[in-house]
């Protein structure tokens, strides 16, 4: 029951956005919306942690702790993206009259697609058939297609043709990759079985391995154009960096994980009948890609939003090297990974949408001197950069940290080494980038100041946890992180 | 081992006549795709992309006919209202919209992009016995076709400029999967189907909406001029 109503706060919200009349309605609803689901999934993660799962095994919704750990990653990103879609609309819109006319329309439709955007992601991890979560993905795409072309430019409409045609052609192959799959058990469990994840479940050794082998290879290269897998990647700078920037938030903090979610959920069908070897390496293959193309190009980035969305490259390939090392702690890293970047993530996102909406400007040799003239936002820009680049204190230390050691002790010594040197010049080129716009030169014109108020509250919330998991982590996230690395087959 | 299975499902030997019918509507499946290729005007690619989905139901009907599954009926039906009338309408009315620009742009000529077709079937069919398990209803050729559709599919999209030859080649790819579905295993699922068919549906509308926005923002719908994001 609770994770119906999961599923239609965002729609209900959608719908009240559709009628309102005023502004101040849009905002109101949208963050309570997110602030009930939330709160929703939180119980459904108690009732996880009590029971082992939520929902009927033979229904449509069914949640396990795998689905859990996504679904507290969605909460949390959506909540504090609600508060800075709020703060940063509000700013971006200052000079237009959002009561009424055009502005309305827009503010309009960009909240009306936030819930749907929402909505869509939410289904994927929930969702029992196979074939639901593939069009739950889909629709991820077409709710977040016009919230990338949000502001009309030729380059963010440029940018949302890539991302929607890109996206369209990698989940055409995922849908290959899943009727290959339903194929796989069509032998055992005749022509017409309801396709779920926990009808499949019983059966999973006994899938046909041959069939399975391609499946997964289509799934794979599928869903990981989505997830933003190397060499699959080239819709997501251009995306990420023409959305506004809550939006660019979601993207990279939520829908890479929807479907990392979905390739995590193919390897633990896969290894059963395929062995740990074929599944490895074609992770391993991605993971490394997606670290050399990102390093590659955050040598050279110009753009300050373009260098998040390849650092989301790079954290997406780490997380498949993480899966790739496998065994408990492997697994448990990655799935720990995963929280920790979508929190810094998104995080980051919020503090360029307070500097593009300041220096009014994506280049990074135009910004410098930020901790003077907004000193919360640099403050937690640089806390942000340190964080993500993996340096201690901070939470994503913890996780690479713990894939790392997994390397080195499941015997993946030079992948292992090559994922540190890389992640080492990656921290070069990020903290040359930030230094140079968190302190620099204080420019003259600029008026100091921070820009929006909810904007800093979103941006608080998500750094006390990324200060908090990197020194202990509460005992039911680990309890539950423990047992969705059961899910994926680490014991 | 494939003998029970075959007794299992009541299946036994597929009826020559099935067979045949089948072999038949796979070969107007196949020169259909290669129309999509050929043809020169916008227009003429959807009205052959319309006649491609009609095969495709009255395969759907055919194997509904000889399994009798009444959910392939519904497919069928489902896929000529979709595909066949309201896909086909909408892209007809992007199209009308664009005035000028209703030639196909090809970055290669077409007779050239006729030998690639060729070569791209030629792969399908020697490539599809690696896929196909034993103990289907079909054998190699229905899926071989599938492929071929799905990797025509690809070079439209990799070699036509005009944005709404973008979204044909997409849904040319998708009529591959769809059809590779039901020769497989005859079909997903009734809900999973009725959800991909949405899917596209909304899909084609969302894309021509972009492809008008972009045809007003930049005056083109060309997609060799959106190249200004790089890096």
């Amino acid at each position: 029951m609770l994770l119906v109503f999961i599923l239609l706060t965002p729609l209900l919200a959608c719908g009240i956005c559709l009628l309102a009349p005023h502004r101040r309605w849009m905002e109101l609803t949208t963050i309570i919306a997110m602030a009930l689901v939330f709160l929703l999934i939180l119980l459904v993660t108690r009732e996880v942690l009590l029971v082992g799962h939520s929902g009927e095994r033979t229904g449509w919704l069914y949640a396990d702790a795998l689905s859990a750990v996504t679904l507290l990653v969605i909460a949390f990103v959506s909540f504090t993206a609600a508060l800075a879609s709020v703060g940063y609309l509000r700013e971006d819109m200052r000079e237009m009259n959002t009561e009424q006319g055009q502005a309305l329309r827009q503010m309009k439709r960009y909240y009306m697609l936030f819930h749907l955007f929402v909505f869509s992601m939410l289904i994927v991890p929930i969702s029992n058939s196979l074939g639901v979560m593939w069009i739950a993905v889909e629709g991820t795409t077409l709710a977040s297609l016009f919230l990338v072309s949000f502001y009309g430019t030729g380059e963010s409409l440029e940018a949302a043709w890539k991302y929607v045609i890109i996206g369209s052609v990698g989940l055409a192959l995922a849908l290959f990759g899943t009727i290959l799959t339903y194929y796989s058990a069509v032998q055992i469990l005749g022509t017409s079985y309801d396709f779920n994840w926990s009808v499949l479940a019983p059966v999973v050794g006994h899938l046909n391995p041959n069939v399975m082998r391609l499946a997964l290879l289509f799934i794979i290269v599928g869903y990981g154009t989505k997830a933003g897998l190397a060499p699959m990647h080239t819709w997501l700078p251009d995306a990420h960096s023409e959305a506004p920037s809550p939006i660019s938030a979601l993207l990279s903090g939520v829908l890479l994980n929807c479907a990392m979610y979905a390739i995590l959920r193919y390897y633990a069908l896969a290894v059963p009948s395929l062995g740990h070897g074929y599944p490895t390496i074609l992770l391993l293959t991605f993971g490394l890609l997606s670290l050399v193309i990102a390093t590659l190009m955050m040598f050279q980035q110009r753009d300050y939003k373009r260098l998040l969305a390849y650092s989301s490259i790079e954290h997406m390939g780490i997380i498949a090297l993480g899966v790739a090392f496998g065994g408990p702690l492997g697994l448990f890293g990655a799935l720990l990974q995963i929280i920790n970047h979508a929190m810094t993530k998104s995080m980051m996102f919020f503090a360029s949408g307070q500097i593009l909406l300041k220096y009014k400007t994506k280049s990074i040799d135009r910004v410098s001197g930020v901790i003077k003239i907004m000193p919360v936002t640099g403050t937690l820009l640089l806390v942000g950069g340190l964080a993500l680049t993996g340096s201690p204190p901070f939470s994503v230390f913890i996780s690479e940290f713990t894939i790392l050691s997994a390397g080195f002790r499941q015997g993946y010594t030079p992948e292992a080494i090559a994922m540190l040197v890389l992640m080492a010049l990656i921290f070069i080129s990020v903290l040359f980038y930030l230094n140079k716009m968190v302190f620099g030169k204080v420019p003259t014109v600029e008026k100091a100041g921070e820009v929006s108020l909810l904007n800093i509250v979103a941006m608080g919330l998500s750094a006390i946890i990324i200060v908090l998991f990197g020194f202990f982590i509460p005992s039911p996230l680990n309890t539950l992180l423990h047992q969705a690395a059961f899910v994926l087959g680490g014991r | 081992m494939i003998l029970i299975f075959l007794a299992a499902h009541g299946i036994g030997e597929p009826p020559l006549l099935a067979t045949q019918l089948l072999q038949v509507s796979g070969v107007i499946l196949l020169l259909t795709a290669f129309a999509t290729v050929a043809v020169r005007l916008l227009t003429q690619v959807i009205e052959v992309y319309a006649l491609q989905s009609l095969v495709l139901a009255l395969i759907a009907l055919i194997i509904g006919y000889f399994t009798g599954s009444t959910d392939l009926y519904l497919v069928a039906v489902l896929t000529i209202l979709v595909k066949c009338i309201a896909i086909a309408w909408i892209l007809r009315n992007a199209t009308r919209r664009l005035h000028l620009q209703r030639e196909v742009r090809p970055y290669l000529n077409i007779p050239a992009s006729l030998l690639v077709c060729i070569f791209l079937t030629v792969l399908a069919f020697f490539v599809s016995p690696a896929v196909v398990a034993p103990g289907t209803f079909l054998n190699e050729p229905p899926l071989a076709i599938s492929i071929t559709l799905v990797l025509i599919g690809l070079f439209l999209l990799s070699s036509r400029r005009q944005a709404v030859m973008q979204v044909i080649g997409l849904l040319t790819i998708e009529n591959g999967l769809f059809s590779g579905a039901i020769a497989i295993a005859y079909g997903m699922p009734l809900i999973v189907e009725f959800g991909i068919l949405f899917d596209i549906l909304i899909a084609v509308m969302v894309m021509s909406l972009l492809v008008t926005h972009i045809q007003r923002e930049l005056i083109t719908a060309d997609t060799a001029d959106l190249r200004r994001l790089k890096g």
